[in-house]
């Protein structure tokens, strides 16, 4: 199963950006920001960023699968988070900004899970924390 | 007591003569160096013939077979049938562990009182083992190399691997192991350029029973050998820099 | 009384953080350079000074390379973070570090024409990638390259006899000390070829067979591989800071040679951790002696599609 979760997963990867240690700005928009109700499909926990995807149904019911950029598993693990927080079906909202090139992908920079828990996930920015 | 002394110190130094192998301040086994396997297990741990890819190979599994659950069969069999764009070898950051181990590309250990490091030339990840008396950290965490704890008992360097991803591989043939796998390895040394490498399988998601390898991992001995880098992962798009090639 | 006080305060446990205010010391204006000499620290088995542990640098990233806390160009901004005003504020120009290029004066690469072209063209195409060379490496996982690996996150070093190893989050490095030839020149590496040797409190690292791949930083200054890089590592007596400084020839690119100068502190049980200079956790253990390690550095992201590349291509 985990197998053929895998193989589903390198199809979807292959088809949204997935850069590593990137600067915000060269993915994404701070114009756009946005919030994101949705049910969890999967959860990718690949360093440098942690990946879930999420189902999202509009007011017409459609239902559109978006990728959600966190942190680094060890950084998020030290906020409290790990890979089994995010169960397939749990429904979150997600705030972030969306990705330049128009896919279905943002950078979050936070997830509220059903029991109220809102935890930062500190994506790709700010790239070197106190620059100034 | 001075006898007793005198006779420990005496089968000491009949070992010791007997065992002459590299050793660290701390009195351990030394295993610093280069090292590679011959083993071709990377083709398949079990028992196999050539293909067109691979040449034959006797198997490095005691009992030949890895005793698959039945669902884990098949699961082993897609992989095998998708192996070409599956196996996560293909993507050259790191083969994981053991299969970094048993690879047909060496690796290098650098050994200290408080941990190894073993630098592998597939991809360039390194795995630490830290012999400093730590332990696991809490919880289940997912590492494509697993979590290291050695400890010795004699002249063996006995390690515990935990935290998998599940993600690895262990082989071109498909061969795998969950989130849950178990790993503990004994390394030891055969003579001085020769280490017994093996390592005991359990994953209760996947076989219906610990099973075990076992390799010889022989010393890179031409002079000035070392670790060529190899980030083969950087093969796809690495004619862009630093500026465009036009070859 | 004061003695107990100050212990207490080194008693409290590391704080985490997610903003600048405990980083003080690790985002610095300004830096002395460590003085050459003899070294008068701890040493190993066999002789080297022992600097072995947890360091990083103290003066950013990699974002731009004579500016390296300045601006890089208009959209560079950090997205907003939740209930705070814009995370990057952009102090004045003299209120910010000096370029990392120590030499020649004018803290700029001393290009020839058409590669100064070619860099101010990487730079302007940094955040909108329409072409697979505009994608900075470091963005694909790859190795940072031997100088610009210090630019980054918080690293390691390990010392053997006869070698210092360098890990680093994406990549690692293995400087001989051993007296062995180089590789063949026809191999060209991400991180080069290393060959070292200590004289007092300084490691002189000679770093050939660079395919300079990793270039300088986001702001697309690069060398050819035709470079050699001298390297000094100096590390001060207080062991608790060492200057980094590699000196680059190339004629392929260069009108003349240029210095690079990267100040590190050493990463540290008490240091803050802000999962950027100090991404340790404290290690389990019976004993009482505060022991830190650093998980896995495995950079797995590299094998996606990229961003306005994809775009383009459809």
């Amino acid at each position: 199963m985990k197998r053929m979760v895998n193989i589903l997963i390198a199809g979807v990867l292959a088809s949204i950006p997935a850069l590593a240690h990137h600067s915000f700005a060269a993915e994404y928009s701070a114009e756009q920001p946005i919030t994101l109700k949705g049910s969890l499909t999967k959860v990718e926990w690949t360093n440098p960023h942690g990946w879930i995807y999420i189902d999202v149904k509009d007011d017409a019911g459609k239902v559109t699968n978006w990728a959600i950029e966190f942190g680094a598993p060890n950084a998020l693990l030290r906020r409290g988070l790990r890979k089994s927080d995010f169960p397939t079906g749990v429904e979150l909202v997600v705030k972030g900004y969306r990705a330049k090139n128009g896919t279905l992908t943002i950078n979050g920079t936070s997830v509220t899970f059903p029991d109220g828990r809102n935890l930062f996930t500190g994506s790709s920015g700010p790239d070197a924390p106190g620059a100034n | 007591m001075v006898r007793a002394l005198l006779v420990t110190a005496a089968l000491a130094f009949v070992l010791r003569g007997q065992t002459n192998f590299s050793r660290g301040a701390d009195g351990h086994p030394d295993f610093s160096g280069i090292w590679q396997s011959l083993s071709g297990a990377d083709y398949g741990l079990e028992p196999h013939l050539a293909t067109k890819d691979w040449p034959p190979g006797a198997g490095v599994v005691e009992g030949d077979a890895i005793p698959y659950q039945p669902a884990a069969l098949q699961q082993r069999a897609r992989n095998f049938a998708a192996r070409a764009a599956a196996d996560p070898r293909t993507k050259c950051f790191t083969l994981g562990t053991p299969r970094g181990i048993y690879n047909d590309e060496p690796f290098q250990i650098f050994q200290r009182s408080r941990d190894l490091t073993l630098l592998f030339e597939f991809g360039h990840p390194v795995r630490t083992i830290n012999t400093n008396n730590t332990e696991h950290p809490d919880g289940h965490i997912d590492f494509w190399l697993g979590d290291s704890r050695g400890h010795w008992e004699g002249e063996t360097l006995v390690v515990d691997v935990i935290d998998f991803n599940g993600e690895a591989w262990l082989d071109r043939v498909g061969d795998f192991n969950s989130d849950a796998l178990h790993l503990v390895e004994r390394w030891s040394f055969i003579d001085r350029n020769t280490i017994r490498y093996r390592a005991t399988f359990d994953d209760p998601k996947v076989y219906t029973r610990p099973w075990t390898i076992e390799v010889l991992l022989y010393r890179r001995l031409e002079p000035n050998v070392q670790i060529i880098e190899n980030y083969c992962s950087t093969l796809e798009y690495d004619q862009y820099y630093p500026v465009p090639s036009t070859k | 009384m004061k003695n107990r006080l100050i212990f207490l305060g080194v008693l409290a446990i590391a704080p985490i953080v997610s903003s600048g205010q405990a980083l003080r010391g690790w985002r610095e204006t300004s830096f002395v350079p460590a003085p050459k000499g003899e070294w008068t620290g701890a040493r190993l088995s066999d002789g080297q000074p022992d600097v072995s542990g947890h360091w990083s640098n103290t003066i950013g990233n990699h974002n731009n390379l004579t500016d390296p806390q300045g601006p890089l160009g208009a959209d560079d901004e950090a997205p907003p973070q939740e209930g705070r005003q814009n995370a990057r504020r952009i102090k004045p120009r003299n209120e910010r570090a000096p370029s990392r290029v120590s030499a020649p004066a004018d803290g700029q690469i001393p290009f020839q024409p058409w590669a100064r072209a070619k860099q101010q063209e990487f730079l302007k195409y940094l955040n909108n990638p329409i072409k697979e060379e505009y994608v900075e490496p470091f963005a694909r996982c790859a190795p940072g390259g031997p100088t610009k690996s210090f630019m980054w996150h918080g690293y390691e070093i390990r010392q053997y006899p006869g070698s210092v190893v360098f890990l680093f989050d994406s990549g690692n490095r293995v400087i001989y000390l051993d007296g062995r030839p180089h590789l063949p020149t026809s191999l060209k590496l991400w991180n080069g070829d290393s060959r070292g040797h200590w004289e007092g409190n300084m490691l002189i690292v000679d770093t050939t067979n660079n395919n300079s791949k990793a270039r300088l930083g986001r702001s697309g200054e690069f060398v050819s591989e035709n470079a050699t890089i001298a390297e000094r590592f100096i590390f001060d007596p207080s062991g608790d800071r060492f200057t980094y400084d590699a000196t680059y020839t190339d004629p392929t690119v260069l009108t003349r040679q240029f210095t690079i100068t990267i100040p590190n502190r050493r990463v540290t049980d008490k240091t803050p951790v802000d999962d950027w200079n100090n991404l340790t956790f404290p290690a389990k253990h019976a004993g009482t002696a505060p022991i830190i390690e650093a998980y896995e550095r495995v950079c797995v992201e590299g094998n996606g599609n990229h961003g306005q590349v994809v775009t383009a291509s459809k």
